[in-house]
């Protein structure tokens, strides 16, 4: 059903700063979509008394600042608290909380290893690729957990690849794919290997080179250079891909967008 | 003294050809025409600059100026606002806004001196409400020193309500009418009570008549009986099956209609009150002025409809805190020329705005539909607007749709929809 939500204050003058990944927020209703939809990236260190201060004194919700405080101090969980936050600004609906809590709930059963891999998925499906290699990393210097899916270790390799690549580090990308097909050889992957390899000129090891069968390298030769045609692998995956279908003005200023939030991203993940 | 009151309260009604002026007088408490010599209650709306000096004279001294050759004389101050208009005296050239300023200021002056007290609320009445003659006269009074608070521009049919419903409320049972006979015409102005709604409402039109009628008319013996003639069919034709309590006479050819206006009298005298009053917009406009000062003092529990004022609710449906509620943006009542509402929401699932408009005494809202395809396409939720209304005439109104995207997340590409229509 169509509906007008009023807002529950002016936009703030001076944004709140999300640690996470940077991104400044200016009302209420840009913080309830924020943790509606990125409660993955969010721990208990996001609610805290900055964030109350920000409600007080910039968007003058000094009541709702005043429960969520409160709410704090009974030591409430971050779920609760999550949810105290989106009930408190009305902009969800009664159904939609439900669904956020299902699914905040399913997120929470799973196991520490599945909730950082989801975490740092999530921070490559949004750009923040540095952010998201930091996480990745983490895996390297832990016992491997044997209850996972067994092609767990590899996507986390296969996905670093691809932050890899998106930060135009290629030898980097080529080093993860080899030890993401390491992990769990499929033929799939390799495909993938093989295709990157075309793209980057880094030449695939001739034992790996030697597992591709003629006929299918041909396949997939002829699969690139279509890909490629059309304007880059790059250009084609990712999240980037939808800047190429822009017109020219409108791809540099995506571009310079998509520049800036590498380089914030990177200021993020040295700081 | 009015409890609370320091300065005058000053109803100024500004013609292009004449000025009328009252004040509040607390010992009589009542509105008091002030007189700018022996016996005369209007001055010409002119300014006269004295050659080669610094110095203004406005109304009739301003013309004796002119006609002594120590100055130059403009008039047909307020024609010349409304074109945006300019005039040039002795090399320099004056934007009307700056005559318009002068003269206010030297008018004020001469009150100021006679009742040797400041102004505290000053309520300006004109025959035709322009968008830019009122934004001329608000600039012009402001740049004098006063507040947007301390003044008010209103319409003459929104001064006659006002002395109006001062008056004996017999006079006001049925219809209650005005002929105002001037330089500017002849116009009438008409003034009822809806008494079926509550808050009762109080609404007053006035138009000029069509017959070209001018004071000049009265010069001669035969043109006082064509006089007679034409007002007679005024009285006529503006009474047909109606019921009217009173009428009141103003303006300077109603002075003498006891000469020239006979048979007219005959008709307007007929089964109801008749009075003749000079000044009657200005003291309307004093009263306005009064309760707006002290509420407590002079109460109107009425909503006033009148020429300047909003004719109906203008609002929106809206999410509050979850809960569906009606959200007012303008109010009838309110003056069309100073009214504005904003507010700012979030779009969910919405391909139009819709306004809810209710007439005053009506309680269904009709809806007013407002598209917005132009708006980018971006998730549900994730658009947040602020719409602006206000009316460029009484009856049009004017909506400013403002994309405010939502923060970083969906920024906004500054897009601004501007929508007009008529109510």
């Amino acid at each position: 059903m169509s509906a007008y939500i009023l807002c529950s204050s002016p936009l703030a003058e001076h944004p709140y700063k999300i640690q996470e990944t940077g991104l400044l927020i200016y009302s209420a209703e840009e913080l309830s979509y924020y943790i509606y939809n990125n409660f993955y990236l969010i721990d208990e260190s996001f609610v805290n008394e900055e964030l109350f201060s920000f409600l007080e004194a910039e968007l003058e919700l000094a009541e709702s600042a005043g429960h969520l405080r409160r709410l704090r101090g009974e030591r409430a969980g971050l779920g609760t608290l999550l949810l105290a936050i989106l009930r408190e600004f009305h902009y969800y609906s009664e159904a939609e909380l439900k669904e956020f809590q299902l699914k905040y709930d399913a997120y929470r059963r799973q196991g520490a290893s599945s909730r950082k891999a989801q975490k740092a998925d999530f921070l490559l499906e949004h750009g923040h690729y540095l952010s998201a290699i930091q996480i990745y990393r983490q895996f390297d210097h832990v016992r491997k957990d044997t209850s996972l899916p067994k092609d767990f270790y590899m996507k986390i390799k296969q996905h670093m690849a691809v932050c890899y690549i998106h930060l135009g580090l290629l030898q980097e990308a080529m080093e993860a794919y080899l030890a993401a097909y390491q992990e769990l050889p499929s033929a799939e992957l390799l495909k993938q290997i093989y295709q990157f390899s075309c793209m980057s000129d880094i030449q695939l090891p001739s034992e790996l080179y030697r597992a591709i069968k003629p006929e299918l390298e041909s396949a997939w030769r002829g699969e690139y250079e279509e890909i490629s045609a059309q304007g880059g692998l790059l250009a084609t995956t990712g999240p980037t891909a939808a800047m190429f279908t822009k017109d020219s003005v409108r791809r540099r200023e995506a571009l310079k967008k998509h520049i800036e939030n590498i380089k914030r991203d990177y200021r993020r993940a040295i700081s | 003294m009015v409890p609370g009151m320091k300065g005058l309260i000053i109803g100024f009604d500004l013609c292009d050809s004449y000025t009328q002026i009252a004040v509040y007088d607390e010992e009589a408490a009542d509105a008091v025409g002030v007189e700018f010599a022996q016996g005369v209650d209007e001055i010409p709306t002119t300014i006269c600059k004295s050659r080669r000096k610094e110095e203004w004279k406005i109304g009739e001294a301003a013309c004796e100026m002119a006609l002594l050759g120590a100055g130059i004389v403009v008039d047909k101050l307020l024609r010349l606002v409304k074109k945006g208009g300019h005039a040039t005296l002795e090399n320099r050239t004056y934007q009307a806004r700056e005559l318009l300023e002068i003269y206010i200021r030297e008018a004020l002056n001469e009150v100021m001196e006679r009742f040797h007290r400041p102004v505290e609320r000053l309520i300006f009445t004109v025959d035709e409400l322009d968008r830019v003659l009122l934004d001329g006269l608000m600039e012009s009074v402001q740049n004098l020193g006063y507040s947007r608070g301390q003044v008010e521009i209103i319409s003459h049919s929104e001064s006659f309500l006002y002395y109006l419903l001062r008056q004996s409320t017999d006079n006001f049972a049925n219809i209650s009418a005005v002929f105002d006979l001037s330089k500017e015409g002849l116009w009438y102005y008409e003034c009822d009570i809806l008494r079926g709604v509550n808050p009762q409402i109080a609404r007053a039109a006035g138009a000029r008549l069509e017959e070209g009628f001018s004071l000049d008319i009265l010069e001669s013996e035969a043109g006082r009986k064509l006089a007679d003639n034409i007002f007679q069919a005024c009285v006529d034709r503006q009474f047909n099956r109606k019921i009217v309590s009173s009428v009141y006479l103003t303006g300077r050819g109603m002075k003498e209609v006891q000469d020239w206006g006979v048979k007219s009298l005959g008709r307007i005298c007929s089964r109801r009150k008749v009075y003749l009053e000079s000044q009657l917009f200005a003291k309307g406009a004093v009263w306005m002025g009064v309760a707006e000062t002290d509420p407590g003092l002079v109460k109107y529990p009425y909503t006033m409809i009148g020429e300047g004022r909003i004719l109906a609710d203008v609002g929106m449906s809206m999410q509050v805190a979850g809960i569906n509620k009606s959200l007012l943006l303008l109010e009838a009542g309110d003056r069309w020329y100073t009214a504005r509402g904003s507010v700012e929401f979030i779009l969910d699932d919405c391909d139009s705005i819709d306004l809810l408009v209710t007439q005053a005494g009506s309680r269904r809202p009709a809806v007013k539909k407002i598209s917005i395809g132009e708006l980018p396409n971006r998730p549900n939720k994730t658009t947040r607007v602020r719409l602006e209304t206000e009316f460029t005439s009484e009856a049009d109104l004017r909506v400013t749709i403002t994309d405010l995207g939502f923060g970083e997340l969906f920024p906004s590409d500054g897009l601004v929809l501007v929508r007009e229509m008529s109510l």
